[in-house]
């Protein structure tokens, strides 16, 4: 692609924003003319979304975390490389080719964002939440991230814990290890499973009893 | 390019509504747009850093009025148009076509081949390949300082963290730079590090106490410290 002047105004320039009524004609058509063209048969988009909504999802991470919170010695491999350590439990693929566990500890408090895009490790918490992708999340968790975390999601963190955010602008996917809550001491992965929602994995929650 | 998409540290969007539950779309045109761009790319007709490029280009207002899933409509359309497949004129040719019309007319064409492909590569990954040596200038704890400007083109060093003094802290696997990749100008790999930032350093007296940023920054975003700001 042509390196453009940036003050040359986009080829959709006057068509955004639009209605959900003009987006479902916009993608209507843009899908026909993909197919008149050889690049999407009628059942490629479908397929590509079924799969996202059956099988990936924040329940593939969870299942990660579990088995992170049992096993030491996985623990350390999702540490060292989150990659190779998810595709022995079968979790990885498109949008996770190169992902990093961050442990959370005692002392320092992980949460992740991509400021400039939304980039997420999507084979491990499957598609990025609303607030993910929101500009008012982008815009304030790198610089008040004490105060999005208390009043936005009601976690209050210790002055003396570090509030470390990792901005994701090198198209590598982090996800946050949480901390185990000592509650959970002697339950078995499965039921660990259901302690640690998508939120945690962001950093914007604590694991949690499950309801 | 200093464009709309650059927003981190910015005032005025108000709180984070939080969401519970994994609900990954909201409308159908949602789910069609995130399948048609995933083919697309599937199929290496646009990379994602061209469909970044396209979004980061958008007229401020129409990018900042515009959804998420709408920035990525629109950024396909732009990909398409300026790699000649389907110009904007056909676009707006298709939508009055479609407009007028009373009924869904999408053809019965399903192509399973093409769609066990790409699914294989969804399930997979896209290939990672050996992981290139490239000797890294920087070392874990290393004082670095960030460059202070910004390429025309397509380029991944946040406003926010230009100009601003950090330590190395991991060396990541290098990678062919976005400033050149995403225009024909060279996938070379280049190194990259996590460089991590003190609140103090980015936001001055607005930061709040022990807090800190990292940034994976590739190498020609970064300068020794010693040789101040460039």
């Amino acid at each position: 692609m042509k390196r453009q002047n940036p003050d040359e105004p986009s080829p959709t320039a006057g068509r955004y924003p639009a209605t959900d009524d003009e987006l479902e004609l916009r993608t209507r058509a843009l899908e026909l003319a993909m197919i008149d063209a050889g690049l999407l048969g009628s059942d490629t988009v479908d397929g590509i979304v079924d799969h996202y909504e059956r099988e990936i999802g924040p329940m593939l991470g969870a299942r990660v975390i579990a088995r992170a919170w049992i096993d030491p010695d996985f623990h350390d491999r999702l540490v060292a490389d989150a990659t190779a350590a998810c595709w022995e439990l079968g979790v990885g693929g498109q949008g996770g080719e190169r992902m990093v566990a961050l442990p959370n500890t005692d002392d320092v408090h992980h949460v992740v964002v991509c400021t400039l895009c939304s980039c997420y490790p999507w084979p491990v918490l499957g598609v990025p939440p609303a607030f993910y992708k929101s500009p008012a999340y982008r815009a304030r968790i790198v610089r008040e991230p004490r105060a999005v975390l208390r009043d936005d999601f009601g976690l209050d963190l210790d002055p003396s814990v570090e509030v470390r955010v990792q901005d994701s602008s090198a198209d590598v996917r982090y996800f946050v290890i949480p901390r185990r809550p000592p509650e959970t001491s002697g339950l078995g992965e499965d039921e660990l499973v259901a302690w640690i929602s998508r939120d945690a994995m962001i950093g914007v929650a604590e694991p949690a009893r499950p309801r | 390019v200093d464009g709309p998409h650059d927003i981190g540290g910015r005032d005025g969007f108000g709180p984070v509504r939080s969401t519970p539950g994994y609900r990954p779309f909201s409308t159908e045109w949602e789910r069609r747009i995130f399948g048609v761009a995933l083919a697309l790319v599937g199929q290496r007709v646009m990379t994602m850093d061209e469909v970044r490029y396209a979004r980061e280009r958008m007229a401020p207002a129409e990018y900042l009025g515009s959804r998420y899933f709408e920035q990525w409509l629109a950024s396909v359309e732009t990909c398409l148009d300026e790699a000649g497949v389907h110009s904007m004129t056909e676009v707006d040719c298709g939508v009055a076509a479609l407009a007028a019309a009373p009924v869904d007319n999408r053809p019965n064409l399903p192509r399973p081949e093409l769609l066990d492909q790409l699914l294989t590569t969804m399930r997979r990954g896209l290939p990672r390949g050996e992981p290139p040596r490239v000797k890294a200038s920087y070392s874990p704890g290393d004082s670095v300082r960030t460059i202070s400007y910004s390429a025309p083109g397509h380029s991944r060093l946040p406003q926010y963290a230009r100009g601003r003094e950090g330590r190395v802290t991991a060396v990541l696997e290098p990678r062919p730079i976005p400033d050149r990749a995403t225009h024909g100008e060279g996938t070379d790999p280049v190194p990259v590090y996590r460089v991590r930032f003190d609140g103090e350093e980015l936001w001055g007296p607005r930061a709040e106490p022990h807090t800190t940023v990292d940034l994976d920054l590739w190498e020609s975003y970064l300068r020794p410290l010693t040789e101040g700001t460039p």
